[in-house]
């Protein structure tokens, strides 16, 4: 039994029945537990997601009046995407841009 | 380590992807690869399967593959159907009656020919989403199951909580 291809096929049934903002809090905690989705290297799988959850942090991002609240809530998926974005080598224009300043409250586990 | 399951209670979402999400997992239990053991889980409040701090899952569709050990068929149509057409109208507060109708019976007649087995994660889930959005339709086709799909169904019965609505007066 695969732990790996399990988490691959997850991900992929979130996206495909487009339930993907819904599930952003568990996306957190994978991510907070790994720097990656399946552990410690960019993986596939970190691809197919990055394409859908960018530009639905940056719809989250700016259309949030508390900024500091979504970044304390999705931290890292926010540390990812920042990571994704730059391996990717997305366009200046498509980013979503982070704000490091910012102050967090501290993290609940 | 052995694998702790936990059901589907039925909040925030409707009682259709409640039984669909139970049958997945009822399924898992029927059609679990040797030697795996399964403890449930009554203590969770969503639906989950744990492997001690290693693993996670609260899809249902990805505990019933890693429950099989069945990873075939992500890139089929099948699949795609069953996810993006069947599945997605679950979480869908109020979808359109007929939209519903179209959408079983094409899986009906593409897909789901047949439930002899042995039969495969994906044939499974397709199952399960269609008969949650539609059962008569899905129970005109297969009246009789194989046993361990009707044990199963019973289970997922069992555990998922009907709401008022469906009850008659």
């Amino acid at each position: 039994m695969s732990e790996v291809e399990a988490q691959i096929a997850q991900w992929r049934a979130i996206v495909k029945t487009g339930q993907l903002k819904e599930n952003l809090p568990e996306l957190n905690l994978q991510l907070r537990d790994n720097t990656f989705i399946n552990g410690k290297n960019v993986s596939s799988i970190d691809k197919e997601l990055f394409v859908v959850v960018l530009p639905l942090m940056k719809e989250l991002v700016s259309s949030t009046k508390d900024v500091s609240d979504v970044y304390g809530k999705y931290r890292h998926v926010l540390r990812w995407v920042d990571y994704m974005q730059e391996n990717e080598k997305v366009a200046e224009a498509e980013r979503i841009v982070i704000n490091h300043d910012l102050v967090l409250p501290r993290e609940i586990i | 380590m052995s694998l702790k399951l936990a059901f589907d209670s039925g909040k925030n979402h409707s009682q259709g992807l409640t039984y669909a999400n139970n049958l997945k997992l009822a399924l898992a239990q029927q059609f679990a690869s040797k030697g795996t053991k399964i403890e449930i889980d009554t203590e969770a409040r969503q639906l989950q399967l744990t492997k001690g701090d290693n693993l996670r899952l609260v899809s249902a569709d990805a505990i019933l593959r890693y429950i099989m050990n069945d990873f075939s068929g992500q890139d089929s149509d099948e699949y795609d159907f069953s996810l993006a057409s069947l599945e997605s109208l679950l979480y869908h507060t109020s979808p359109p009656s007929n939209h519903i109708d179209q959408c079983v019976e094409k899986a009906l007649d593409n897909y789901l020919t047949s439930l002899s087995e042995p039969l495969t994660a994906t044939r499974l889930i397709t199952y399960a989403n269609a008969s949650a959005l539609r059962p008569a339709l899905v129970n005109a086709k297969f009246p009789e199951l194989p046993k361990s799909i009707a044990t199963a169904v019973t289970d997922a019965l069992k555990l998922s909580p009907r709401d008022t609505s469906s009850f008659k007066h």
